[in-house]
């Protein structure tokens, strides 16, 4: 394979490495007849950024007789290659020495030529599965109106959750219902569905994923100066970013959201019951997700909950802290869900994970039941108003009128959490109030490659 | 013009109006601690060593100074960290300095005045030792293998700053055929790279080259280089067949005559 560019698209090549370096650790070239593809997967596999580029863009474009190749390489001795963009003039890729390596030679201004001989690790690559069909929403937008978007969250913040309906788009940094600290701070930003260039919302959802990948893009997309198209249909479902620029360059990320068995109250809109499924799935994602510790104190819903099964309703009460604290730390929500790779599936120990899925339904329903109906009911802000909530505020939002009255001026805030019951769920789950916990097991998050062979076990 | 009358005690007296390219001269060499200080008619040399393999030398002729008074040669050891870190004391204030040295066994007096501070001045004294001659390198220069090149600093630094720092070795290839100067970095994993400029580039104010010459140097040895090439305007490379190499800085600074610092790099031999 050999193919040359001119200085100007050379130096998108390498802002596209450098975007793709952000999402994963080793780059996938794919060369075919219809141009040059670059992918990177991250650790999790919940993120694959593909990024193609039309043979057009190249001014030769060699294929060896197969008509393809692929190759794969390290991120990180691309990057150095590609760094130092603003000299070069001429770029030339190619495979050479029988396909061990990948030689890269810039020409640069002064007559100066910079080569790189880049070693391949392998051929292996990535195939990221991406439905034909339209998505229920789809969402086109400006690179300028994203990246407002993305500013207002800190660079630290992990995961963006979008909450879309027909008219608006809020964008937070945190789940409703979900376990925080109290420390946590929220923040929340509506934009009307005006603001968009496209805005067709077909299913009112919330859904959650990963901002690091999703900033990376958006970088890329302000280099192109395109703007992005958002696809997705639920939480759980893949959630999609494209940039298109004239046909040439096509960008596509594919990144897993939450589930929405993680998220306890999301929306009405989720109108989910909250069984818990026998699935290894299920099970994988219950037990992954956990916040840190108080999760009870932290906010509760704001519309009108899910009616929760009957089932589950015996279990009325909330569970003391103690319940969630021995699973310090866990890795981010976007483990939970993957649903494009089938790589990696978690060996998950069934009896440990079905009693903290109960326990976990257990408590989600609690919540539900409890919710204090005391407050008065304040509205949503008006459209790109950011709103920073209060762990403590109390009140509670009805849905109906939440509808209505979006365009008053009070700030919305989060119910009481549910006051404590002792109940007789102590004795049901009592190894749950126990202040230490010893594992036993090897926990379900983990991935067990050879179980103990210790005789005495 | 200084007259012995007026320094009959000391042995070796200049003075500096504007120290900025005097300081960016010292601090380039204190990649070791002791410095040689070489005084004669010729001018002020000041050599650093480190493990016999790798060497600079800053030297100034006579005009380069607003007074210039030596006699005889005259020969110590100071720390050189120690006088930089003194003509630093007003940090980026431009100062006058002067040096005076009384001679065999008593330290070297440096007087800074500040120019924006007419009552302030300080007064140093760095004790001086009794050293050896430096080894002295010198490349042959009726060798039938020298190669010589000028060229730009600032492109040549740039240059060097983007050879990959993972690297432990750094080739260097000059030929009168292409390729006409290239750096080959090696020692890395996964990948091997190299810059190449051509001799008509307009970075190259010299080219003149007999033979190719081929020689590795330790990368850690080159990049003490990097403080003085960031101040240099030219810089002059010449290297022969024993792959001895002179990297030849000039500083220029204005109303002045130019600092050279000279670096000689001793290379890698292959044992094989």
């Amino acid at each position: 394979m050999k193919c040359t560019l001119e200085g100007n698209n050379a130096k998108v090549i390498a802002k596209a490495i450098q975007s793709l370096s952000k999402v994963g650790k080793e780059l996938y070239i794919e060369a075919d007849q219809q141009g040059l593809q670059l992918r990177a997967i991250n650790a999790t596999h919940s993120a694959v950024g593909s990024i193609s580029f039309q043979r057009c863009m190249f001014e030769t474009y060699n294929l060896p007789s197969s008509q393809y190749c692929y190759c794969k390489i390290s991120m990180k001795v691309c990057l150095a290659t590609f760094r130092n963009m603003k000299q070069v003039e001429h770029c030339e890729m190619s495979i050479v020495e029988n396909h061990t390596k990948l030689q890269v030679k810039l020409r640069c201004k002064l007559e100066t030529m910079k080569q790189a001989l880049i070693a391949i690790i392998d051929d292996q690559n990535i195939n990221a599965a991406v439905s034909k069909e339209a998505s229920p929403n789809v969402i086109r937008g400006d690179f300028k109106l994203f990246m407002e978007i993305s500013n207002n969250f800190n660079t630290n913040e992990e995961e963006l959750t979008l909450e879309v309906d027909s008219n608006s788009l809020a964008a937070k940094n945190y789940i409703e219902g979900a376990r925080v600290s109290d420390r946590f701070m929220r923040s929340q930003l509506k934009l009307k569905s005006s603001e968009f260039d496209q805005y067709l919302v077909t299913k009112n959802t919330v859904i959650t994923f990963c901002i690091r990948e999703f900033r990376a893009f958006l970088l890329f997309a302000e280099t192109l100066n395109a703007p992005l198209n958002l696809e997705f249909n639920e939480a759980g479902d893949p959630f999609l970013l494209k940039i298109n620029k004239h046909q040439e360059i096509e960008c596509i990320l594919i990144m897993s959201t939450l589930s929405p068995d993680d998220v306890s109250f999301s929306e009405d809109n989720c109108q989910r019951e909250l069984t818990v499924d026998e699935t290894p799935d299920s099970q994988q994602v219950v037990s992954k997700k956990r916040k840190n510790s108080q999760p009870i104190e932290a906010n509760a819903p704001e519309k009108r909950r899910v009616e929760p099964d009957d089932s589950l309703m015996e279990s009325n009460s909330s569970l003391s802290n103690s319940l969630f604290q021995f699973r310090p730390s866990e890795p981010p929500s976007v483990e939970a869900v993957r649903q494009l790779a089938d790589v990696d599936t978690l060996m998950v120990i069934p009896d440990e994970a079905d009693e903290e899925a109960l326990m976990l339904a257990a408590a989600d329903a609690a919540m539900a039941t409890q919710m204090p109906k005391t407050n008065p009911n304040p509205s949503v802000p008006s459209s790109t108003e950011v709103c920073f909530y209060n762990t403590e505020d109390t009140t509670i939002v009805d849905q109906q009128q939440h509808l209505e009255e979006e365009e008053d001026d009070e700030e919305e805030s989060i119910p009481q959490s549910p006051e404590r019951e002792q109940r007789k769920i102590r004795t049901i789950f009592s190894r749950c109030f126990q202040s230490t916990y010893v594992p036993r097991e090897p926990s379900p998050n983990s991935q067990v490659y050879v179980p103990n062979s210790d005789t005495e076990d | 013009m200084l007259t012995q009358s007026q320094y009959p005690d000391y042995k070796f007296v200049c003075r500096i109006n504007h120290i900025k390219t005097f300081h960016a001269a010292i601090k380039s060499i204190c990649f070791s601690d002791f410095g040689t200080f070489l005084i004669s008619e010729d001018g002020m040399r000041i050599t650093v060593d480190q493990a016999k393999s790798i060497q600079a030398t800053v030297y100034m002729v006579p005009s380069f100074f607003e007074e210039f008074y030596v006699q005889d040669l005259q020969s110590f050891g100071i720390k050189v960290n120690v006088l930089a870190e003194c003509l630093s004391l007003y940090g980026l204030a431009d100062c006058g300095v002067k040096l005076l040295y009384k001679g065999d066994g008593a330290p070297l007096m440096i007087l800074l005045d500040p120019h924006d501070d007419e009552d302030l001045s300080t007064e140093c004294a760095i004790k001086t030792m009794n050293v050896d001659e430096p080894m002295e390198y010198e490349l042959d220069v009726n060798s039938s293998t020298l190669n010589t090149l000028f060229i730009r600093g600032p492109d040549l630094s740039n240059i060097f700053h983007e050879l990959d720092k993972a690297a432990e070795e750094f080739e260097f290839t000059i030929s009168p055929r292409s390729p006409h100067f290239k750096i080959t970095t090696l020692g890395v994993i996964q990948s091997e790279s190299s810059v190449e400029v051509a001799k008509t580039s307009d970075m190259m104010l010299m080219f003149n080259c007999q033979s190719t010459t081929v020689a590795r140097y330790k990368s850690q040895q080159i990049r003490m280089t990097n403080k003085s090439l960031q101040v240099a305007t030219k810089v002059a490379i010449k290297t022969d067949s024993s792959g001895l190499l002179e990297l030849h800085f000039m500083l220029q600074a204005e109303n002045q005559e130019d600092i050279y610092v000279q670096f000689f790099v001793t290379p890698l031999l292959d044992i094989e």
